[in-house]
């Protein structure tokens, strides 16, 4: 019993003290530090439009669709037939059966006399014999000439039954004139295309054919270029263009984009300090905004809060804030979503 | 709970309507919002004004005192002259505002000195709004070539004023304890001056003590402590006419006058067996009115730009603290909390703040709180800051700072509220108590 217990111990000790300096702690997992990347959250729609188009192809304009027109309605027909044409010929009543006085003895009849029968004539028939006239070009061939009259056809070898007719064959056929020549050898080709020229006159014929569009509509058209749209993926049959003209209506300034916006007005902004209510008081600048970035018109200024001389001074900050500002650096493929900017003037959380 | 609920609803109809707004505005319109700014001040340009003969020193020194008025406040950073584009010929036409753009000035000043037949100037400034390429502001004044000065003043108020919304300061004064002679033996005279130093007039000869004096709101009077006959005494003063008179017959010790918002009340603290009471007296009637009956000190009463409540300081809880009570005394209720002791209390002119000293860890600081308590905000701290005065617009506070050592002495330095533009006020000898008039009329 004692003995269990001190070789227990024992083992129990040596294996803890084993343990103790080989079974340690692994060695800690250092993360290196990396600096926070700004990201920006994109829709994948978005993400998909902004990669339509190439940057590097030059922009290619369609021309608008030539407005159709309705064909020419057609009246009523007036008659009913099996005509595709109407007939416009007036509904005429069947003619009346006249009456006849039967107690009237009937008025007599002419005699009329047989006209002669005309006999047609008969027609010599005008046999054209061709005589054949000797030419020179067969003596220019190899072969030995022949005499043209000198060909015979062969009789018909069973002379047996010569109760039947046959047709007579004419006594000689024309000769070719030149000799058969064996058909061009075909080689292996690419596919035929079109050349320009070729599609030119193709889009004339076609445009030739539709005979009720206007010359004005086809100017028109041609002048009315339709905005290139963003395409050139991988299968679409369309051109590669320079992007589309027009952005997409979901397209935005990108987070990073405002902020940039954002930053440079509020560097321009010299905040009136110290103004009593200023907590209070918001303003609101509506501009609207060129292509180059410069400011198109006059800014709305509205403001809010505060009395009349703090919130006219307040107001008049926002406003050359704005107006210094300008131009604007903002991204020129996406000027339909910055045409108009709002900017909200908050100082609320900054006194 | 219920109010929760309607709380709850409240937000989910606020998100619906901001959604659908969004929903709107997002195709055609960037919306952004601007939370914060630049707090730099304003750059502005003030040209010389145009002068001829005479009046061209006049006409430099005018835009220089304006220059330095706009600067001192804080708010404006006036443009160097050297880095003018366009000159200015004729203040009359319309400038070249992309001259000014070019060299970032957001408001332009020009202006005119006219010598009329009678012998009076007139003054003429415009002020142009540089990026909206628009006059804001246009005045003429009609004066004495004495008086060129305030007619600076009065015209860097009227900037100041519309370009910050707020009433200006600039046309005020200063009364103060003048203070000549090496410090075991001071003579301490009562002075008066312009916000910005100049034109000193002194008030008392210096025979006596004086501390503490405080302009009236409405009239051009001064109320002050004086030591005069051994007894130290509040005192009235006439500034035109140099009348003096003593405030209440008062047993005790009287001291830390102020006056009402509307100039017919003195408050101010008696001292009896050691403790100290406020006490108002109309100067009208003369009748006195006790406010506080404790055995602690109550003292440095002001009074709030209403005239309802009183803020003061006491040791009632122990250590100096600030109490605020209703004018007649009721209501008393302690309003700062912090680590140290609070003192001499001032109720800005604008109601929105008071002013005070802390004394923390064996410095000086000067703050401000709201009138409740919080927000509690240090200006500036040092080896002895104390006296805090409020500007007449409630944007700018004046105090005096002691330098240590048997050379040092008070000085007068301001600042506005934000804490950043502290400035020595350039006075002769040294000075300490200031206290900020009202706008002149």
């Amino acid at each position: 019993m004692k003995l269990g217990v001190v070789i227990s111990g024992t083992i129990h000790v040596t294996i803890l003290t084993w343990g103790l300096w080989n079974i340690s702690a692994p060695e800690p997992f250092v993360v290196s530090r990396v600096a926070a990347l700004p990201a920006d959250f994109i829709p994948f729609d978005e993400y998909t439009r902004s990669v339509e188009g190439d940057s590097k192809a030059s922009r290619k304009e369609k021309t608008a669709p030539v407005p159709t027109k309705n064909p020419p309605e057609r009246e009523p027909a007036k008659n009913v037939g099996d005509t595709k044409i109407d007939i416009k010929s007036e509904v005429k009543a069947p003619p009346k059966p006249e009456q006849v006085d039967i107690s009237k003895p009937l008025p007599k009849a002419k005699e009329v006399q047989p006209s002669p029968v005309v006999k047609p004539e008969p027609q010599p028939e005008k046999m054209v014999k061709e005589t054949p006239v000797p030419t020179n070009e067969l003596s220019s061939l190899n072969e030995p000439p022949k005499p043209l009259n000198e060909q015979k056809f062969e009789e018909a070898p069973a002379k047996a039954d010569e109760g039947l007719k046959f047709a007579k064959l004419p006594d000689y056929v024309p000769l070719p004139v030149s000799r058969p020549r064996p058909p061009e050898p075909k080689t292996a080709k690419t596919q035929q295309r079109k050349q320009p020229d070729e599609i030119k006159q193709a889009i004339d014929k076609a445009s030739a054919k539709d005979e009720e569009i206007s010359s004005e509509d086809k100017i028109a058209a041609l002048l009315n270029k339709q905005d290139p749209a963003a395409t050139g993926k991988k299968r679409s049959p369309e051109p590669v263009s320079l992007g589309s003209e027009k952005s997409n209506s979901s397209e935005k300034l990108s987070r990073s984009e405002m902020d940039v916006l954002r930053n440079a007005i509020e560097q321009c902004w010299n905040v009136p300090m110290g103004l009593s209510d200023v907590e209070d008081m918001r303003v609101t600048i509506t501009m609207n905004l060129a292509k180059d970035g410069n400011i198109d018109g006059r800014v709305d200024v509205e403001a809010t809060g505060g009395q009349n001389q703090t919130r006219r001074a307040f107001a008049e900050s926002a406003r050359r804030a704005v107006l210094k500002c300008a131009p604007y650096n903002l991204p020129n493929e996406k000027y339909d979503t910055w045409s108009q900017v709002v900017v909200n003037f908050d100082p609320s959380q900054m006194f | 709970m219920q109010k929760i609920g309607k709380f709850s609803t409240q937000i989910v109809l606020s998100v619906i309507l901001a959604c659908t707004g969004m929903i709107n505005f997002a195709m055609a319109v960037v919306e952004i919002d601007i939370t914060k700014g630049n707090v730099e001040p304003l750059p502005i340009a003030i040209t010389d004004f145009q002068g001829a003969g005479p009046q061209r020193q006049l006409a430099d020194d005018i835009g220089r005192v304006i220059s330095s008025n706009l600067q001192n406040s804080g708010l404006f950073k006036p443009i160097a002259k050297a880095a003018f584009v366009q000159k200015i010929k004729d203040s009359n036409t319309v400038p070249r505002f992309e001259d000014w753009r070019v060299i970032n000035a957001q408001a332009l000043v020009t202006g005119r000195i006219v010598r009329e037949r009678d012998g009076r100037l007139r003054v003429e400034y415009r002020l142009w709004d540089v990026f909206g390429a628009d006059e804001m502001a246009s005045q003429q004044f009609f004066t004495t070539p004495k008086n060129w000065r305030r007619v600076a003043h009065i015209i860097s108020d009227a900037i100041y004023q519309r370009m910050t919304g707020e009433k200006g300061y600039f046309d005020s004064r200063i009364v103060f304890v003048d203070e000549t002679g090496p410090k075991d033996k001071r003579v301490k005279r009562l002075a008066i001056m312009d916000q910005d130093g100049v034109n000193k007039k002194l008030l008392t000869r210096g025979s006596d003590l004086v501390l503490t004096p405080r302009f009236s709101p409405s009239r051009q009077e001064i109320t002050y402590m004086s030591f005069e006959g051994g007894q130290p005494r509040v005192y009235l003063l006439q500034i035109e006419t140099g009348q003096r008179e003593i405030v209440g017959n008062f047993p005790g010790m009287t001291f830390s006058p102020r006056f009402s918002p509307d100039g017919q009340k003195i408050i101010m603290s008696l001292q009896t067996d050691g403790n100290a009471n406020i006490y108002t007296m109309d100067l009208r009637s003369r009748k006195t009115t006790r406010l506080t009956n404790t055995a602690a000190i109550d003292t440095g009463p002001s009074y709030s730009p209403d005239g309802k409540n009183v803020v003061f300081e006491s040791d009632r809880g122990g250590r100096q603290q600030l109490y605020v009570m209703r004018e007649n005394g009721a209501n008393t209720q302690r309003i700062s909390f912090g680590n140290g002791r609070y003192s001499t209390p001032v109720w800005s002119p604008r109601g929105d703040l008071i002013a005070f000293t802390k004394q923390r860890g064996g410095k000086f600081l000067i703050g401000v709180m709201r009138p409740d308590g919080s927000k509690e905000r240090i200006l500036t701290e040092g080896f002895h800051n104390e006296g805090p005065t409020w500007a007449p617009n409630g944007r700018v506070l004046m105090f005096f700072r002691e330098t240590p050592g048997a050379g040092g002495g008070p000085r007068l330095y301001s600042i506005d509220l934000t804490g950043y533009h502290e400035r020595l006020v350039p006075t002769e000898s040294f000075a300490s108590d200031p206290a900020w008039s009202p706008l002149l009329d």
